[in-house]
């Protein structure tokens, strides 16, 4: 192999140009993103255009909070941005967190229960964990609740993602809270014995294998609808079906949050605060609702009006940290019912 | 390529009295012993540095025992409820994956080493070409055509009047035959490149003097070729064995949980590196275990042949009939492998039209391609150097460095990106603090915030590569070649420079081509490791794939599938392989 010496040089000085570390030069706030760029870019576009505060990203959906905790105080990462709320508690509880300002205007768009009272997390958007069914073979299921999932009528009709995905082992933890550990066990064992496959895919593949006929019930969050309803290819597997919002008789829908945090040793922390800031303000939360058609928890800021048209909601008023103080159980359970395999 | 330059060459030169022998002439001969001496130090500390990443994970594992950790029972529970499930996929995947590839590989391998016919030229490239697609990608799409949803079951229900799963059967893609085989498309072109090699360097008077006693070609092909060229299966099918226990994209998508799945789940689900690394070390344990057990029943055999060295065998021409089937075979391996694939990406491309017109893209390819060949140039350097130091020092301490280097290929992705943050952060706040102590203004994570910890996990993951490639190179040698080279006067640096280098050239050619190819197609370590703003083609596709979204991203996935032709283009068209 021989390199022509132009071509040597151009990757040599490449290479160090790339091992150079970027400067800050303007000032930037710099993000770990746990959600899809695609999802967050047009929100943090708006954000520099308001703020002049440029807005670096890298995504993963694994192995963030391990680089961050490898990083130490060297890390150049000045928020997180989570999909959950395991992972907003996981970020807190190893110290990678450090408490945001008392802001005002943040305490006003954001209620209590929706903000860790040190000050550590901040959650920025609601989702429910939905029942969707088959129009055509099951009708009518809007007094569904998540315990029904385990009756003998549902044999060899569901289909689910993965336990282990944390919406679902959300859901599982939230069971725990409210019915302990060996009944959950229990349901889930009943749960399993239901399912038409075993667990793969999204959530929209759910919806997907519905419409196909390959089971009549499934478990997936509200904005899925939404999205597929916009795609065209995908448009047919949402009309085949209805989505419920479970347990509205009693205790309400189980939700989780997306949410974020500033890191421990956020090297542009006031940039970090704008940020998180504007997050939490009318503007950004219309564009969570209107974009990722999720439900803002800014009280006032409507959802999107095809979100709204899916009707009023109760949701299960528990406090979240109760709920994934029973996450490892919950993991634990799926691995003991061996659920995915 | 064979060993035409070494008799061109050497009889005409250098045999002159004046030549110091080959003991002396490595201590005596000028620059050469301090560069050499040089290389060995550079090859250990290369070689601590890919071992470091394991070497973090033992002592994280470990941890538990000594104090240093809370003690934790996470790997109790795993080994009381899954552990045993997931043991026995790990080995079925695996196993299926290597069985399927030899299927799809030795078979074209043979054929093209072989045999003279129409369009050979062609062909023997087109094999390869499946290895530039990443086998999630092919996972993703034979799922969408397999699936109950998808259009052959559509057309079966539509033909036979079926209306629901129970009535009527099905193979599940989305099963762990379903993962080897897709794994098994995605890497056969290992082995049969390799066995191509082997096959056409092989010596013919062996199954000439065979076919003189009688000997019928299928049973030549068995008893005598097979045999021959075991060193460089036995490399290819390791390979193909160690990729499918690292795999994770395949294995998640297809819902078939494996120990990469054990994996990631104790580390970043139940929050345990103790019981990832735990775990880890037994996959480890396994993989040393299997390739030390080959070499030792392999130990003895040497290849003493030179007879033939001199000449190309000669192929033999293909019948009509022959090369029909020929044809049709690899055919139909290069539409499911390659074909049908890319021609299902374009399909999306032109379907989502807006969504995958993307101009970042060509930033994002430029990035690929520099990040891929720089980590292709450093691994392949860094064998060569390993195993020329094997060749002329066989011992205990040239096989550990060689062993060492290899080990990072046994661990999943992610797993191995956390193993190389482990030492690389520490250094780099060694290196702040240091900056700081001596009133300096700190730099920032040199190390790991920027392509550096890429390209370094990059080596690490694909050396393995790189040493089965030469390694294989290397046994097509035979060793009196050197002794030969000895004897005609020539000092170890010259016998490197002038015997193995030439000979060595199609081995070094394929170990940057294979490693450029891997590091493309890289996705759990990119993903962790690259620093803000910065995508390989691999990331990019993933992020929407993830989201079972290929479709918008499908125009990333063909660039994926041309930076990784390109190697194999421009190869095809300067190297003459035979």
């Amino acid at each position: 192999m021989r390199f022509p010496r132009a071509t040597a040089t151009l990757l040599l000085s490449t290479v160090f140009a790339a091992l150079l570390p970027t400067t800050a030069m303007a000032e930037q706030v710099n993000i770990y993103s746990f959600r899809q760029p695609f999802l967050i870019e047009p929100i943090l576009q708006q954000f520099t255009q308001q703020t002049g505060i440029k807005t670096k990203v890298v995504f993963a959906k694994k192995g963030l909070i391990q680089r961050l905790q490898r990083e130490g105080e060297l890390s150049p990462a000045d928020i997180v941005l989570t999909s959950n709320f395991s992972k907003l508690l996981e970020l807190k509880d190893n110290g990678l967190t450090q408490p945001f300002a008392n802001d005002a205007q943040r305490d006003n768009n954001i209620p209590a229960r929706f903000r860790d009272d040190q000050r550590h997390w901040l959650a920025l958007t609601q989702r429910v964990r939905n029942i969707y069914s088959s129009k055509d073979r099951r009708g009518d299921l809007s007094n569904i609740r998540y315990e029904d999932l385990a009756d003998a009528s549902f044999r060899g009709k569901i289909c689910t993602r993965s336990g282990k995905h944390p919406y679902n082992l959300g859901l599982i933890a939230s069971m725990i809270a409210h019915h302990g550990v060996s009944e959950t066990e229990q349901w889930l064992r009943d749960v399993k014995a239901n399912l038409a496959r075993k667990p793969q895919g999204n959530d929209r593949a759910q919806v997907k294998a519905i419409k196909e006929g390959l089971c009549d019930v499934s478990l997936g969050n509200s904005y899925y609808l939404g999205k597929m309803l916009q795609d065209e290819n995908q448009v047919a597997w949402a009309n085949a079906v209805n989505l419920n919002f479970p347990n509205q008789q009693d205790r309400g829908a189980h939700i989780n949050v997306s949410g974020a945090v500033i890191t421990r040793y956020a090297p542009n922390k006031q940039a970090a605060e704008t940020l998180l800031t504007f997050l939490s303000s009318e503007k950004a939360q219309q564009l969570y609702a209107e974009l990722n058609m999720e439900y803002p928890v800014k009280p006032g800021v409507p959802a999107s009006e095809l979100v709204q048209s899916w009707g009023e909601f109760k949701a299960d008023e528990l406090p979240l940290t109760t709920i994934a103080r029973h996450r490892s159980d919950a993991l634990k359970l799926v691995d003991r019912v061996g659920f995915d395999l | 390529m064979n060993s035409g330059p070494l008799f061109r060459r050497l009889p005409s030169q250098r045999l002159t009295p004046s030549q110091s022998p080959p003991a002396a002439g490595f201590v005596l001969s000028g620059f050469w012993p301090p560069l050499s001496r040089w290389l060995s130090l550079i090859t250990w500390v290369m070689v601590l540095l890919m071992v470091a990443p394991v070497v973090a994970l033992l002592v994280e594992s470990g941890a538990g025992y000594i104090g240093l950790a809370p003690h934790d029972t996470t790997f109790a529970e795993l080994a009381d409820t899954v552990l045993l499930t997931y043991s026995q996929n790990t080995a079925l995947v695996v196993s299926g994956a290597v069985l399927f590839a030899c299927a799809l590989a030795i078979l074209p391998a043979w054929w093209c080493a072989h045999y003279e016919f129409a369009g050979r030229r062609y062909l023997q490239w087109a094999m390869v070409f499946p290895l530039a697609i990443p086998a999630y990608i092919s996972a993703y799409i034979y799922t969408d055509l397999l699936d109950y949803a998808g259009p052959v079951q559509q057309f079966l229900r539509q033909l036979f009047g079926w209306s629901s799963p129970q009535q009527y059967w099905f193979p599940d893609i989305r099963s762990r035959w379903g993962a080897s085989l897709m794994l098994a498309l995605a890497l056969y072109p290992y082995i049969y490149l390799l066995l191509r090699h082997a096959f056409s360097q092989r010596s013919e008077h062996l199954s000439q003097a065979a076919k003189t006693l009688g000997a019928s070609p299928r049973r030549i092909f068995f008893t005598v070729e097979l045999p021959l060229v075991r060193p460089a299966l036995v490399i290819g099918c390791t390979l193909v064995a160690m990729e499918s226990l690292a795999d994770y994209g395949t294995v998640h998508l297809f819902a078939v949980s494996t120990l990469t799945t054990a994996v990631y789940d104790s580390w970043l689900v139940y929050g345990s590196l103790t019981t990832a690394a735990k775990i880890s070390c037994l996959m480890l344990l396994v993989v040393v275990l299997l390739i030390s057990g080959e070499k030792y029943q392999r130990q003895k055999q040497r290849h003493y042949d030179a007879r033939n060295s001199g000449k190309t065998p000669k192929k033999v021409p293909a019948g009509l009939q022959r090369s029909l089937i020929i044809w049709l075979v690899c055919a139909i391996i290069f539409t499911f492998g390659f074909l049908y694939p890319v021609a299902t990406l374009i399909h999306y491309s032109l379907t989502y039209a807006s969504e995958n017109a993307n101009s970042a893209l060509w930033q994002h390819s430029q990035t690929t391609f520099l990040l891929a060949a720089i980590a292709a140039t450093v691994a392949t350097l860094l064998a060569l150097s390993l195993n020329a130091r094997q060749r002329f020092h066989p011992g205990i301490m040239a096989r550990t460095k060689l062993a060492m280097s290899s080990l990072g290929y046994t661990l999943p992705g992610t797993v191995l990106a956390i193993g190389i943050l482990i030492p690389l952060t520490q250094a780099d706040l060694w290196l702040n603090r240091l900056l700081v102590s001596v009133d300096m203004e700190r730099v920032g994570l040199i190390f790991t915030g920027t392509s550096f910890a890429l390209i370094t996990a990059f080596v690490i993951r694909f050396a393995a590569i790189s040493n089965g490639s030469l390694q294989a190179g290397y046994q097509k040698i035979p060793d009196n070649i050197d002794a030969a080279s000895f004897t005609l006067g020539e000092n170890r640096t010259a016998t490197f420079k002038r015997v193995h280098l030439p000979l060595l050239k199609p081995a070094l050619v394929s170990s940057f081509l294979l490693v450029f190819i891997e590091c493309v197609k890289e996705l759990p370590a990119s993903l962790l490791l690259r620093p803000f703003d910065f995508e390989t083609l691999a990331t990019y596709v993933f992020q929407y794939a993830s989201d079972e979204h290929l479709e918008h991203a499908a125009s990333g996935a063909l660039l994926i599938i041309i930076v990784s032709l390109l190697p194999i283009a421009v190869l095809s068209r300067t190297q003459k392989m035979d």
